[in-house]
């Protein structure tokens, strides 16, 4: 009995303090999350604008939203994003694990890897548009090496332009989750590997039998914050194409920002969020369901 | 579990009363505004500072000096985040008076009913000052919704070292539209660069030759009319023969093309030359200009409009009137290199004279465009679309009457809500 | 011999891809020193007399460096700060303690990153003026001073310490507070660190909330001051470059000095 009584003291103090503790950062969460989302949920049946009057207009954004063929470019478009996923992952993956070697010079590879995240995306836009553009490094040395035989102007050919953006977030992105998985790799006992080395077992099936097994949780939420992120891409179309030519690369964050920031449709932009969260709802609880298969 | 609702029961009393305050008007920035009789005119720009502090401040001093119980409080954005602190201060209550806005922005504001009418507040002076295509440019249904202010004007700008390379005369330029799109395919057959080097933009290619792209209460898209395809196809040979890049050529694109020696002549206004003067020495020295051979100069006017919700428009309206006035224009104008949009400026001597410099012969060619000029405001959202939609017609070699029909359908239908 | 190709093969990859991945900043670096020579112009016909730092000196004369780095070295600090604490004690119970709603509170949290919202930025701004606090650094800090990405990170780390650290904290006889700051925060330093690193990062670089909440230009973080260098104006690449270049430093700096920490060396390494 005495124990009983102790133990559901023990479980009451754990949630005043768990609630007083979790008290500041749910405030500013509450403040500043949740409550622009809650706002722009009726804000979807309106027709705001901000600087003009407001007016409900009940359906008509969503009904607007369906036969828009721009809209729908451009979700066809985001979601194609998706693909980079995969790649990113495996890419990062891989980094990570050649570079938490003990070999010389690895804290500068490190580094050097990194360096695509902390360059801006300004810079990177300055930098990208030169290198793809039609008398450009890319083309030259791509004639040069008689690969192609004519240029391209990567960015501006609705074929290629948006591998292209996706090659270039790809590129921008894998440092980032490399350092995440780097961190993860840190809690990976050095025993493992070293009794599968001794069993010869080679580097690749190390890596995927092994390593990606033991870091599940990271490779989870990278994943999920991957296909979020993708789905959600804004930076790379938005300073370097601007959804052009035709509608090939016109994302659906640019698309939202476009109708909400140069057309002040609030109402409208605040209607496709939604549609789009939905999408988004979608795929992660696919990435989830995967990671409770596997 | 008493405990964990009580705990709960606090937690949202404490987020509901910081909701709570947010329902409370505070409002303490309109106290700041009017500070006994002093009025504060809040007076932004686009990327003019810290450049133009020295044109500003005796601007400023001047007005002040003449106004006594007014301050004018003056703030400068980047172009890229002027319209969104705009949102947010309208939104906050806490609108600006004097606001510079490109044609575009203020023909998207003015469809929201955010600007107020000019017409009510300047004088009859003051209206027939500025050249009439430049001030009726941004009038909506006799609403003038932004005061005229500096304007660039297209004119062409040419690589002269890289016409010699390739054995290209340097006299005699064209001076028509057809002369223009054949000289640029003999440079590129000869030269094996490009041409030349002018944006897929609707409102410069079908502005230029004088076919207009909206009606007159901008109700519907005209740009799949006999005349604007006829001019749109001789712009679709310009990409067969590859003598315009195949590119998004903003004006950084154009400036890289330039600056790296790929492309002999440029399209674009009379600021042009400040991308390439330090970044390409070489080619500033050997750079020509001529007055643009189209119909039309398709000019890009910045204009001062007054927020709706500006709380002291009458005054602001004075300012706007002050800043674009024909002198205080001409002294801006040899300051910045710029075009006025006051008639009477463009007849000061100025803009005959010439020091020999590149920037001189820019002013000069620039000043004879001004007879033909035309301003094109196109709301930003179906710019961007009628481009984006163009450039696929005309870097893919696609059927140009289907293509801007299809393009005139969708934007009818998004202007009719 | 096999191992000494191997060894030099892999040296060779991973050069070439260093080359991919810092490339495009170099073209930058050379950019902004290399003043009066046209960088778009391949290939160059450079001297070394032809390098300089009149860029960087330019920029400084130009834009009052100082003060920007200053007040962005105020900002990302108190955001780092901000996020590290809070993030850490609003995960730590989701992670470690038991009370009723945990999984439903952490799944809200959670599916606030699933929703996009453009009109969260006019929103906020809003909220901020409500609460007085525009045109101050308390404004501009505030939204991003807990992010749901750091409590993310966080809580995954906690996740992995056991609880026998904490049952024999309290067996000695720590209170709560000292078992958490004294005992499990050194245990999470690797996550930590990428907060940090994170977090400094998105802080160093944000321009547009600074310019939306600040209303005086002299507390513009530096990266909003830079903007001011790229208008009809006042451009010059060189500049440009140069104020790109000095921008990325920082984050580059934070980057090497956290390296330490998220990979100690001590765990986990493999031999080559």
């Amino acid at each position: 009995m005495e124990k009983m009584k102790n133990k559901k003291k023990h479980v009451k103090s754990e949630t005043a303090y768990a609630w007083v503790t979790m008290l500041p950062g749910l405030l500013i969460l509450a403040v500043f999350v949740f409550w622009p989302l809650i706002y722009s949920i009726p804000l979807a049946f309106t027709d705001y604008s901000v600087v003009g009057d407001m007016h409900f207009v009940g359906m008509k954004n969503f009904r607007k939203a369906f036969s828009d063929s721009d809209f729908i470019a451009a979700l066809k478009n985001s979601i194609q994003y998706v693909i980079i996923v995969p790649i990113i992952q495996l890419i990062s993956l891989a980094f990570a694990v050649a570079l938490n070697q003990k070999m010389r010079g690895v804290k500068v590879f490190r580094t050097l890897f990194y360096f695509p995240v902390i360059t801006s995306t300004v810079a990177v836009s300055i930098v990208w548009s030169w290198l793809l553009s039609s008398g450009g490094l890319i083309n030259k040395i791509l004639l040069g090496t008689n690969i192609l035989s004519e240029k391209i102007s990567w960015l501006s050919n609705d074929q290629t332009a948006l591998w292209v953006l996706m090659f270039i977030t790809t590129w921008k992105g894998v440092g980032y989750y490399m350092v995440i998985y780097l961190a993860g790799l840190q809690s990976v006992p050095g025993e493992l590997t070293e009794a599968a080395r001794i069993d010869r077992a080679s580097s690749i099936q190390i890596f995927f039998k092994i390593l990606i097994p033991m870091l599940k949780p990271q490779v989870v939420m990278c994943s999920l914050m991957s296909v979020m992120s993708a789905i959600k891409v804004f930076d790379e179309p938005f300073v370097l194409t601007k959804g052009g030519p035709g509608n090939s690369t016109l994302t659906a964050s640019l698309y939202i920002y476009q109708k909400g920031f140069q057309n002040f449709d609030f109402g409208y932009a605040a209607a496709l969020s939604l549609i789009l969260s939905v999408i988004i709802l979608f795929f992660s609880l696919f990435v989830n369901l995967y990671n409770r298969k596997k | 579990m008493f405990n964990i609702k009580k705990k709960i029961a606090v937690s949202a009393i404490t987020m509901g009363l910081v909701i709570g305050t947010m329902g409370c008007s505070a409002a303490p920035s309109t106290a700041q505004k009017t500070d006994g009789d002093k009025e504060t005119i809040e007076f932004w720009t686009i990327s003019l500072q810290p450049t133009f502090n020295d044109y500003f401040g005796k601007l400023i001093a001047d007005f002040e000096s003449a106004n006594p119980n007014v301050t004018i409080d003056w703030k400068d954005y980047p172009k890229d985040t002027i319209q969104d602190k705009l949102l947010t201060s309208i939104a906050s209550d806490n609108a600006p008076d004097v606001v510079n806005l490109n044609a575009d922005m203020t023909l998207t504001l003015g469809d929201k009913s955010a600007l107020a009418n000019a017409e009510e507040y300047i004088s009859d002076e003051t209206k027939n000052s500025f050249f009439d295509g430049i001030y009726g440019a941004t009038k909506v249904e006799d609403k003038a919704l932004a005061l005229p202010w500096y304007t660039t004007i297209p004119i062409i700008y040419i690589n002269e070292s890289l016409l010699k390379d390739a054995g290209i005369p340097t006299d005699n330029y064209p001076t028509t539209a057809a002369e223009y799109y054949d000289w640029a395919i003999d440079v590129t057959k000869k030269s094996n660069l490009y041409g030349m080097a002018m944006e897929a933009n609707i409102r410069e290619i079908l502005g230029s030759a004088g076919v207009p792209v909206f009606n007159e209460d901008y109700t519907e898209l005209l740009i799949n009319k006999p005349e604007a395809v006829e001019v749109i196809k001789e712009f679709q040979k310009l990409y067969v023969d590859n003598a315009n890049p195949k590119e998004n050529l903003d004006q950084e694109t154009r400036a890289q093309l330039y600056n790296s020696k790929q492309v002999v002549s440029v399209y674009s206004g009379t600021t042009f030359v400040n991308k390439f003067k330090t970044t390409a020495p070489d080619v500033y020295q050997n750079t020509t200009v001529i007055p643009v051979p189209f119909d039309h100069s398709v000019t890009t006017t910045m204009y001062l409009g007054v927020p709706d919700k500006s709380k002291h428009k009458e005054m602001a309206f004075k300012f706007a009137e002050f800043v674009s006035n024909p002198d205080n224009q001409l002294e801006f104008s040899k300051t910045a290199n710029t075009i006025p949009s006051t008639k009477k400026t463009i007849e000061d001597p100025y803009f005959k004279e010439s020091d020999g410099s590149l920037e001189s012969q820019i002013k000069i060619a620039a000043a004879t465009g001004l007879e033909k000029s035309k301003e094109i405001p196109v709301p930003q959202h179906i710019l961007e679309k009628v481009n984006r939609d163009l450039q696929d017609i005309l870097f893919n070699d696609k059927d140009v009457q289907e293509g801007l029909d299809k393009i005139v359908e969708e934007v009818n239908k998004q202007l009719k809500d | 011999m096999n191992r000494k190709i191997k060894k030099t093969f892999t040296y060779l990859i991973l050069i070439c891809i260093s080359v991919i991945m810092v490339g495009p900043f170099l073209w930058l670096l050379l950019s902004s020193l290399l003043p009066n020579t046209n960088v778009y112009d391949f290939p160059y016909n450079v001297k070394l007399q032809s390098f300089s730092i009149s860029n960087f000196t330019g920029v400084f004369e130009f834009v009052d460096f100082g003060n920007y780095i200053w007040n962005t070295v105020l900002i990302s600090g108190a955001s780092v700060f901000l996020n590290a604490l809070i993030a850490s004690m609003t995960a730590y119970p989701l992670a470690k303690l038991n009370f009723k709603g945990k999984d439903i509170l952490f799944t809200i949290i959670i599916s606030a990153m699933i929703i996009p919202s453009t009109a969260a930025m006019v929103v906020n701004y809003l909220t901020i003026t409500k609460l007085g606090i525009s045109d101050s650094y308390l404004g501009v800090i505030l939204p991003t001073s807990v992010t749901i990405f750091n409590i993310f990170n966080m809580r995954q780390a906690f996740l992995n310490i056991p609880d026998s650290i904490r049952e024999s904290g309290r067996m000695d006889g720590a209170s709560e507070l000292r078992i958490f700051f004294s005992l499990i925060m050194p245990m999470v330093k690797p996550s930590l660190a990428v907060v940090v690193l994170f977090q400094f990062m998105a802080s160093w670089n944000d321009f547009l909330w600074p310019m939306i909440v600040l209303n005086s230009t002299s507390k513009y973080p530096l990266s909003a001051a830079l903007t001011m260098l790229n208008g009809q104006f006042a451009y010059n690449f060189g500049w440009v470059a140069a104020g790109t270049v000095l921008s990325i430093l920082p984050t580059l700096f934070i980057f090497v000095l956290t390296q330490d920490m998220f990979v100690d060396g001590v765990s986990g390494a493999n031999k080559g």
